[in-house]
């Protein structure tokens, strides 16, 4: 006697195999996607190529590596990029920590102080940077009527140029310092409500176990708060520091790049090299070399700060 | 979290395009022929349909002052032309605003008609988008507008744009800040001396003699440069000549009287908008400014009396100044060029001022305009057009301009002497000239 064994139905292939599981998630984020592709991957991809021509509306010629060899020989752009770089290292410390502290002093409050706290705390968040700037531009104005100026008037002391003053001081300018303090007197919003988010997480019994040890306050903060918070320290440093390389509007409302070139910053060259002078090329390849500054401090910022623990 | 610069300054090009896309889809002409708007016509010819018109700040429903003068104009002529329909879109009075219609006009997509300055018309006139208004010309028009005036318009041989107006720079005085410090107010032939004495004579007790915006695209602060002799470039528009020893004196005025404490201590900073506010509360005694304050001042019941710039070393009282005009795109249909050009011509004419009293913010460029009748305020500034020095229409300006300002910025506060900062300007400037 013999026997046919039934045959099995072929098994389906890889890529129907992978579709009929993750498909569904896949076409949930395919609008975000076309977006993303549409209005962030194309334009910066045709910036970058527009980069290295001479563009115009009309018409445009290949420059080569032209436009970045001028920026880099331009005392403007240079006075830009360290006036960008002394304004981040220096509001992304003070944020970092100053949000850091804040969430850490009011974790231990009762839950609607807590609340009370985090919302006013993230106020600046939700107000119009323009705003913001608006109002610091009084504070700091050089007449006697800026709020500074008249604290000062007080004490039989200034008035202070502040915003208007381009003299050398320690190694910047009195307006770049002025508009660098401004901002880190500006409550680091985000960075208060992760780091809240973030304390609640950490286990209660390592503080009891630490203050069975004898480990006062301040011990506590340093050898279990800092180092459990690391992974979002890292993340809060990044993003802060992609915001203070990109100021703006702080700039463009206070002190319009000046006096002469005081205030001058990456971005807000950007902003005056294509919109004002319409030369887009330019404007695209200073765009660029922010982004590889930023790229590389980000990168750097993820081998400093990266955690193989997770807590 | 903010956005970040980068992606907004990627939505706003990307939304530029969608909306520019977006306007000027709806245009559809009916036009009778390319030969439909002969030169020597007042009308639009045989082109009935629509005309896209974008106006910088202009709101709908008559939402400010302009944009109900504009509204006027636009019932004013479809009342006369019958099938034409004008549509108005506002854009922002920004860079940002300048963008969109750049890349409009360079997409093709662009309005049929708008208003610009005059020294955004070289950056046009290199790329050859525009439709120069040479042909559409009359003997009349060419009779009218004043011969100075036509030339503000002119670049490569070709005049680009329809003239509109000449805001020159004046000099308002506040008549009562001079009146609490027991000064006479000065008469049209003041010197630079005088002018000098006057706001330092005014200056105390938080009071300012002097205060003017010197900030990007800046004219106000270069008057009194100029009053001395100086133009920013030789008569070619080749050599950059703002440093010659009329201009290190002209900027030494403004220096000596910062120094002095006749102009206020955020002076190298301050914004345009802040100057007139400032001279509006009596906190600046003297301000430069084109005659577009009148109608504020007026409003906020401020009495003032317009006097030209004071006159320095080049013996007269020079001014400077812009020119407002209406461009014409260059288009495939040729009749709807020609009809575009035609409401250019009625919206710079005498015409228009008839039928939409106020039109005219500014003096107009032609001799059948006379605003000051109408606003008598406007005199001290119609007599000044004989004298205003437009600044260079080079492609180039807007580079040109950011590099003198932030040198004057510098003077002012004595990080650098006048003539240094003027130098160093030129440094920045010259290779610009050469391109």
């Amino acid at each position: 006697m013999t026997t046919t064994a039934e045959r099995a139905p072929a098994p389906p292939g890889r890529l129907l195999r992978f579709w009929r599981r993750n498909g569904a998630g896949y076409l949930f984020v395919l609008p975000s996607m076309v977006f993303f592709v549409l209005f962030m991957f194309l334009p910066l991809g045709w910036s970058f190529v527009i980069s290295f021509q001479q563009f115009g509306l009309a018409q445009s010629a290949w420059v080569g590596l032209d436009n970045y060899t001028s920026l880099l020989n331009d005392p403007v752009f240079r006075q830009a990029a360290l006036n960008t770089a002394l304004y981040s290292v220096l509001t992304v410390a003070v944020w970092v920590l100053v949000a850091m502290v804040l969430a850490t002093l009011i974790h231990p409050l009762p839950p609607r102080f807590r609340t009370f706290f985090r919302a006013a705390y993230y106020l600046p968040a939700v107000t119009s940077a323009v705003f913001i700037a608006l109002v610091w531009r009084w504070i700091l104005n050089a007449n006697p009527w800026g709020l500074a100026n008249w604290v000062l008037s007080l004490f039989g002391a200034g008035p202070a140029g502040f915003i208007s003053d381009p003299s050398p001081f320690l190694g910047a300018n009195v307006a770049l310092w002025s508009v660098i303090l401004s901002s880190m007197l500006t409550i680091p919003a985000v960075g208060v409500v992760l780091y809240s988010a973030a304390l609640s997480g950490i286990p209660r019994d390592l503080y009891e176990a630490a203050e069975s040890e004898g480990a006062g306050a301040f011990a506590k903060f340093r050898h279990i708060t800092v180092p459990l918070l690391k992974p979002i320290t890292l993340y809060v440093a990044v993003i802060y520091t992609i915001a203070a390389f990109e100021v703006f509007e702080r700039v463009y409302v206070m002190t319009g790049g000046g006096p002469g070139y005081a205030t001058n910053t990456i971005v807000y060259l950007i902003w005056r090299t294509g919109f004002r002078f319409g030369e887009y090329g330019l404007a695209s390849a200073e765009a660029f070399l922010l982004f590889l500054v930023i790229a590389t401090i980000s990168v750097l910022q993820f081998r400093a700060l990266r955690s193989d623990v997770e807590y | 979290m903010k956005e970040h610069g980068r992606i907004a300054r990627v939505l706003v090009v990307a939304a530029s395009l969608v909306l520019a896309a977006c306007s000027g889809g709806g245009a559809t002409p009916a036009g009778t022929g390319a030969a439909s708007s002969a030169p020597g016509g007042t009308g639009a010819g045989g082109y009935q349909g629509p005309l896209d018109w974008w106006h910088l700040g202009y709101a709908p429903g008559g939402a400010t002052a302009t944009s109900k003068l504009v509204d006027d104009a636009v019932a004013a002529y479809e009342k006369k032309h019958a099938g034409i329909d004008i549509t108005v879109t506002g854009i922002p009075f920004s860079d940002e605003g300048l963008a969109r219609l750049d890349t409009a006009i360079a997409a093709g997509n662009g309005p049929d008609i708008f208003r610009i300055a005059s020294d955004r018309l070289p950056g046009y006139g290199a790329q050859g988008v525009l439709s120069p208004i040479d042909e559409h010309l009359t003997t009349d028009d060419k009779a009218d507008i004043l011969p100075n005036l036509l030339e503000g318009v002119a670049y490569n041989g070709q005049h680009l744009a329809w003239p509109q107006w000449v805001p020159p720079i004046g000099y308002y005085v506040n008549n009562a800040v001079l009146e609490k410090a027991g000064a006479t107010i000065p008469t049209a032939t003041w010197t630079v001396a005088d002018f000098v004495k006057l706001a330092q004579d005014v200056s105390g007790e938080g009071t300012f003699g002097f205060a003017t915006y010197m900030g990007a695209a800046s004219v106000n602060d270069l008057t009194l440069l100029y009053a001395q002799g100086a133009t920013v470039l030789s008569a070619d528009n080749k050599t950059y000549t703002l440093n010659s020893e009329a201009g290190a004196k002209g900027l030494q005025v403004m220096v000596d009287l910062f120094k002095a404490g006749a102009m206020p201590p955020d002076s190298a900073t301050i914004k345009l908008a802040d100057v007139e506010q400032g001279f509006i509360d009596g906190r600046f005694a003297i301000m430069p400014n084109g005659s577009g304050s009148i109608t504020n001042l007026k409003s906020k019941g401020v009495k003032f009396t317009v006097l030209p710039p004071p006159i320095g070393d080049a013996g007269k009282p020079i001014t400077v100044g812009g020119m407002g005009t209406y461009a014409v795109p260059k288009k495939s249909d040729t009749a709807r060029m020609a009809a575009a050009h035609a409401l250019g011509r009625y919206l710079t004419s005498a015409e228009v001022a008839a039928d939409v009293p106020g039109w005219y913010l500014a003096p107009g460029t032609r001799k059948s305009i006379k605003v000051s009748a109408t606003t008598p305020e406007m005199a001290p500034f119609e007599e000044m057009l004989p004298n205003v020095q437009f600044m260079p229409l080079i492609e180039k300006w807007a580079q040109v301009d950011a590099a003198i300002h932030p040198e004057v910025q510098l003077a002012l506060s004595g990080q650098k002497p006048a003539k240094q900062a003027l130098d160093d300007a030129g440094a920045k400037i010259t290779p610009l000239l050469g391109k």
